[in-house]
């Protein structure tokens, strides 16, 4: 694999067709896409969304590693948050695309368009997070969209994981109030859950209590999706004795 | 005493970019229909160059009273503390505007819209 990481397989991009222009990728020996993506209309994405870029537009932007530089991609908040989270999603999801394109019968990449939607709502500004000050004329704050990509930045550091939802529940722009994070989450095959959930847990907590001041009462993890990774895929083909040897 | 809204963007474009802990500052929101009431109400208020928004309020060539309104919003570097990094940027301003013109109260709001890796 190469380097660089946009040479990384690449994340179904979703386009008005609804078909995959960048459907090329050399690995891929069988069709993995059985339902069509959705369109981008039916996924809820609009011209007018992320400071006026959809996320084809800025699958492309990946596609070309960021060349032409878009002075407006990139002074734009809402598009680098989302941004990030595509070039990670484009990482983690590789080797599962791999796995999946050998797999028999093909499986719903349906997770990877779901994730792509939330992706997009996600990165949105949201509402602003107050953060305090003594001063009376100080007004300070993070937004929800920001708050949003660290979480989904820390759960997709966590290995065996990949966020597909993320939500804050309750009022976050007053100060104090209790707030719950919920997660949706695919699951590498292999990983024991329970305690892949409790590293996600402490990973997301730790950089919400590093970087706001909001009040968690409680991170709620819900596992939607066991998802085969290329390595676990070749261990069920090969078998553990051989794999040894 | 004269305020320059458009030098004193520049300014606090430049020491904002320079607080540790900034890894970007993104273009000022400007409003045309927030802009075109504001004028209308008599005072100053224009979208500079920089990506700092800078208004004063209620005119700028008044000695005392005059009240400068910054707004910013930056990305902070994920390896700082967003709210730390948020009130530093907060305090630099307000000490600016402070040395250059004791005379003005400062309302300054700084968001953080991006934590980047």
């Amino acid at each position: 694999m190469s380097d660089t990481p946009y040479d990384s397989p690449h994340v179904p991009r979703i386009d008005s067709t609804g078909d995959d222009p960048t459907d090329d990728h050399p690995i891929r020996e069988a069709p993995i896409r059985e339902a069509p993506i959705r369109t981008a209309k039916a996924l809820g994405f609009e011209p007018d969304e992320l400071d006026g870029h959809t996320i084809e537009e800025l699958s492309d932007y990946l596609d070309r590693d960021g060349q032409p530089v878009d002075p407006a991609i990139e002074s734009s908040p809402d598009a680098l948050l989302a941004l990030a989270a595509l070039r990670r999603l484009r990482d983690l999801s590789g080797s599962l695309i791999e796995a999946d394109a050998r797999a028999e019968p093909p499986r719903d990449d349906s997770w990877i368009s779901g994730i792509l939607a939330n992706i997009s709502i996600e990165a949105r500004a949201g509402r602003d997070i107050p953060i305090s000050h003594t001063s009376p004329t100080a007004r300070l704050s993070i937004t929800e969209g920001a708050v949003r990509g660290l979480i989904r930045a820390a759960g997709d550091s966590v290995e065996g994981v990949l966020v597909g939802r993320c939500r804050l529940e309750g009022d976050v722009t007053i100060a104090d109030t209790p707030i719950a994070v919920t997660l949706e989450v695919a699951v590498l095959w292999g990983e024991q859950i329970p305690e892949t959930t409790a590293r996600l847990r402490s990973a997301v907590y730790s950089q919400l209590l590093r970087h706001t001041e909001l009040r968690i009462a409680s991170i709620d993890i819900t596992v939607t999706d066991v998802q085969f990774s290329r390595a676990a895929d070749d261990a069920l083909v090969v078998g553990p004795d051989e794999e040894s040897e | 005493m004269s305020i320059d809204v458009e030098t004193m963007g520049y300014e606090l474009d430049d020491l904002i970019r320079s607080t540790p802990g900034v890894a970007a500052l993104f273009p000022a929101e400007a409003s045309p229909l927030a802009l075109a009431t504001t004028l209308v109400a008599g005072a100053l208020s224009r979208p500079v160059p920089a990506s700092v928004s800078v208004s004063t309020s209620p005119a700028a060539d008044l000695a005392d009273g005059v009240e400068v309104t910054v707004k910013a919003r930056v990305a902070v570097d994920a390896s700082w503390s967003a709210a730390e990094v948020c009130r530093a940027v907060h305090d630099a301003v307000v000490e600016r505007i402070a040395a250059d013109f004791p005379a003005a109260t400062s309302i300054v709001s700084v968001g953080v819209a991006q934590v980047a890796d």
